[in-house]
């Protein structure tokens, strides 16, 4: 039987989802990621998925895994996303769509599975991933911060409806990272720009930082701490 | 396979166990509606759990409820006779 927290990352490939796998990893929990391209990253107690998020059937492949393997779920962390750069009126319908799908739909799915699972033990911690863009009304990203903005009341939603089950549902807002993400969507200049302009703290948030804060989600003392959405660098 | 000994009447019993319930299960036990067993939090946890045993004992993943299932006069949740019915004709159609 294993007893070490269960921990599902979406987008754990690269970034800040690799980076939390590691982390997770270190501090004994069983970890399942999941990304559109395979990783290189293997551990004893990380299993890897290859899914694509617009794709229910794989989604539910992995959450089918995670019931007949370990028979629960502890923690959910919606990491996974993309980002366009795209002026609002030049935003075609098929790119609108896709980050939706993405960004939006996939978070959908895998609160909704893994509260599926959650609801049988009373006990689940869910961490979504928002945006300070929707707090600063970013520009040029129309899909990108509707598709969080989205996100931000389904964590309200689900936290409301998943209480009376134990299951916590928060969101964070990771300020700016260097990942490789970000760089292929925007500038340098625009990078300059968006720091400058908008965050409390012009310094990059790292992995580190988020971690700490998705710490705090995932404690079992945070029972009380639900529907909160936590924005790291204080978007003005 | 029976579908209200081998399905319906595992979930209930674990429901009823779960939740340090008093109810008598039977085949006129009424799930949805007036006389519901079920507040509002425990019907959810019911339907999910019976999603899970159908998928567990036949591989198919069947979706119980529909937007518009829960308002018709002649609820398939109305009691276990007739959600087995209902149950039983899904799985036919899959």
């Amino acid at each position: 039987m294993n007893n070490n927290p269960i921990t599902f990352i979406t987008g754990t490939s690269r970034g800040i989802g690799r980076k939390l796998a590691e982390h997770y990893i270190n501090k004994n929990h069983t970890v399942i990621g999941c990304s559109r391209n395979n990783t290189d990253f293997q551990h004893e107690n990380y299993t890897h998925f290859q899914a694509d998020l617009r794709n229910e059937k794989e989604i539910l492949t992995i959450f089918k895994h995670i019931k007949k393997t370990y028979g629960r779920l502890d923690n959910l962390i919606n990491n996974a996303g993309v980002g366009v750069s795209s002026p609002a009126v030049l935003t075609s319908t098929s790119v609108f769509e896709d980050v939706m799908a993405i960004n939006t739909t996939g978070t959908f799915i895998c609160v909704r599975e893994a509260a599926k699972i959650m609801m049988k033990h009373n006990y689940g911690r869910i961490v979504n991933f928002t945006s300070g863009g929707v707090i600063f009304n970013l520009d040029g990203a129309l899909p990108y911060t509707v598709s969080k903005a989205a996100i931000e009341m389904l964590t309200k939603s689900f936290a409301s409806e998943l209480a009376p089950y134990k299951i916590t549902v928060n969101a964070v807002a990771p300020g700016v990272t260097a990942t490789e993400m970000l760089s292929t969507y925007m500038s340098n200049e625009k990078y300059d720009e968006l720091m400058s302009r908008n965050y409390m703290i012009k310094e990059e948030s790292t992995a580190d930082d988020l971690a700490n804060a998705i710490d705090f989600f995932l404690q079992e003392t945070s029972n009380r701490v639900t529907a909160q959405i936590l924005y790291l660098c204080g978007p003005k | 396979m029976d579908i209200i000994n081998d399905i319906i009447y595992p979930v209930l019993e674990e429901i009823k166990e779960d939740d340090d319930a008093e109810f008598e299960i039977s085949p006129t036990l009424e799930i949805y509606g007036d006389q519901s067993i079920f507040d509002s939090i425990s019907l959810v946890r019911f339907i999910v759990n019976l999603q899970d045993r159908i998928l567990e004992l036949t591989d198919k993943d069947i979706i119980l409820v529909s937007s518009d299932i829960m308002k018709k006069s002649n609820s398939p949740f109305k009691n276990v006779t007739i959600l087995a019915e209902y149950i039983g004709g899904l799985l036919e159609n899959e």
